[in-house]
């Protein structure tokens, strides 16, 4: 044990290096040439270049705080999903609420031209989504994994085959806006929608946090850990909620970025092991990371037009996710 | 003081509890006797508070299970339940703690000491560090009864120890071993009751024995008064035949009643 906690604190101040070090190169990186020193003036407040600036806090800074939200959001709400579903298989799609998101937005960008009409929609049909799997997997008093599980498959293909649709019937130029958001993208954020998304979010990472040593027991399963005094019903409600509220409000901004909340989580498990009070926190910081690296590598490989960062999160994670799977024996952390 | 009052309950419409009365005092040990399906383990459920009956109260320390909120009862009763699969792998060590959930507040040295002694109890001491996966089922099993008792905590008074099948895949001296440290619970002052399909061992650990047959009390006394031939032929639907071994009564089955 004492060694996992080791293994913690080595994997705490890699991650927070990596993350200061690559959020470093993603605030100096772009397709605009400002020099670096410009964009540190910038950054201390003391530059002369109107260009730096700009660049730097209505373009640059956004990006990176948008990037951490999600990638924070996004991992956090996967240990949530896969310590209280008690499946290394669960990520925040589970609760139907990515694909809901993803049919409220596509809806949006059809129907109505407002600026924050998107975001309100996603946010409204992500969390009407989580409600309806909840609903279904709910039998009398009690939540089953099994039907719960098996309702979000089944919202997320109901929602897939609307947003299939939508994408059927637009034309081309409405087709490529479609692709870029259903596989997520950090070129349209705003600090508006950046700041009513950390509203959003901020509470739901303090509430899964809180819940870290009740979900802990949770893997006992649902009788053991009643027995040794935990609240299934209201763990389990406030973990599904702010897994909801996280993913739902990343995605309002972002797009849906796959594999970030299955695959960070599943890689810290294995290195610093199951206890959701070193795994949270972790997981947190490591999202942050593969999402501000995958942004930075869809930059550098195209510069004026970025690839679509769900491309690059999977591109990035699946290679260094099967090396590890590999190398543990099959990762039965 | 655990008490059971005419306790009902059913799935669906199937009873599997029919009025079922017993008490359990402090610092007794009782154990629960009966075929495959008679309602043993759902009267322990019952009287963990996990189930509410449909029909009647369990009152632990005078106090109705079904009222207490999951933290409250935990502080006063510890329970094994026949399964358990761990979804992530922890060590021996993480998981006895798991059991200290309710006992957070005492502080992490008291849990760590707890959870030792816990896995001293069972005889898995040396094993904290080792990966719960990696154990043989037998020693998953000492893990959880170890899980069980250091939620019991050190202060044992008046609190319950509710185990279903502690021996459950163990050896005969681990099955010995287990009921050793079920019997030292109600020594301290537990009320304990023990799930358990070998009436031999039941009648060496037990101050009392409950026999339930189709979920009625077939039988509650003294496993002197209690164990006798016909009414376990009765209970089990098997002949059962007791022999005297060097001042014990032993019980076996010769064969199955057609």
């Amino acid at each position: 044990m004492l060694m996992k906690a080791g293994k913690a604190a080595w994997a705490f101040a890699f991650l927070s290096a990596a993350f200061f070090a690559l959020a470093g190169v993603s605030l100096c990186a772009g397709s605009s040439g400002i020099p670096c020193s410009d964009i540190l003036s910038a950054l201390l407040f003391r530059g002369e270049s109107e260009t730096a600036s700009l660049v730097l806090w209505q373009i640059r800074m956004p990006r990176l705080f948008a990037a951490v939200l999600t990638g924070a959001s996004l991992a956090l709400a996967g240990a949530a999903m896969q310590s209280i579903f008690r499946n290394p298989l669960a990520d925040p799609s589970i609760t139907g609420v990515s694909s809901g998101a993803a049919l409220g937005a596509v809806f949006a960008i059809t129907f109505f031209s407002s600026v924050f009409a998107l975001e309100i929609f996603a946010l409204l049909f992500g969390l009407l989504a989580a409600f309806a799997v909840c609903a279904v997997g709910r039998t009398g008093a009690r939540m089953s994994v099994f039907s719960t599980l098996l309702a979000g498959i089944a919202v997320n293909a109901f929602c897939g085959a609307i947003v299939g649709f939508f994408m059927y019937s637009v034309r081309d130029a409405g087709m490529r806006g479609f692709v870029f958001w259903t596989l997520g993208s950090l070129d349209r954020c705003s600090w508006g929608e950046i700041a009513v998304s950390y509203a959003l979010c901020v509470p739901a990472w303090i509430a899964v946090f809180c819940s870290a040593r009740s979900m802990n027991v949770l893997l006992l399963g649902e009788e053991n850990a009643y027995h040794c005094g935990v609240d299934v019903r209201r763990v389990r409600v406030a973990a599904i909620a702010s897994a909801a509220v996280m993913t739902a409000a990343s995605v309002s901004i972002c797009g849906i970025i796959g594999f970030v909340g299955l695959v960070v989580p599943h890689i810290l498990r294995i290195i610093v092991g199951p206890d959701n009070s070193r795994l949270l926190p972790l997981s947190a910081l490591g999202g942050a990371v593969l999402v501000v690296l995958s942004d930075l590598a869809s930059r550098c490989f195209s510069p004026t037009d970025p690839v679509p960062i769900g491309v690059v999160t999977a591109l990035v994670g699946a290679p260094f996710f099967a090396a590890l799977l590999k190398s543990q024996g099959g990762g039965n952390a | 003081m655990l008490e059971i009052k005419n306790a009902s309950f059913s799935y669906a419409d199937r009873k599997v509890v029919s009025g079922v009365s017993l008490s359990v005092a402090d610092g007794e040990l009782v154990a629960f006797l009966g075929a495959n399906g008679a309602g043993k383990s759902t009267l322990l459920k019952l009287a963990s508070g996990y189930l509410r009956p449909k029909a009647g109260k369990i009152l632990l320390n005078g106090e109705d299970v079904a009222q207490a909120s999951p933290a409250a009862l935990a502080r006063r009763r510890a329970v094994l339940e026949q399964d358990c699969a761990l979804s992530f792998d922890y060590s021996v060590l993480e998981t006895v703690k798991l059991g200290g959930y309710s006992l957070f507040g005492n502080g992490e040295s008291y849990l760590s000491d707890a959870s030792k002694s816990a896995l001293r109890e069972v005889g898995l001491e040396g094993f904290e560090n080792r990966r719960y996966s990696e154990l043989s089922g037998g020693e998953k099993r000492r893990v959880q009864l170890a899980r069980a008792l250091c939620q019991l905590g050190s202060n044992r008074r008046s609190k319950a120890l509710l185990l279903d099948e502690p021996s459950a895949g163990l050896d005969p001296a681990h099955a010995h071993a287990a009921m050793a440290a079920a019997r030292r619970a109600a020594d301290d002052g537990a009320s304990v009751v023990a799930v358990l399909h070998d009436p031999n061992l039941a009648s060496s650990y037990a101050d009392k024995i409950a026999l339930l047959k189709g979920g009625l009390l077939a039988g509650f006394g003294r496993p002197e008064d209690v164990i006798a031939e016909d009414t376990l032929s009765a209970v089990y639907g098997a002949k059962c035949r007791i022999i005297s071994d060097a001042g014990r009564r032993v019980v076996y089955f010769p064969k199955k009643i057609d």
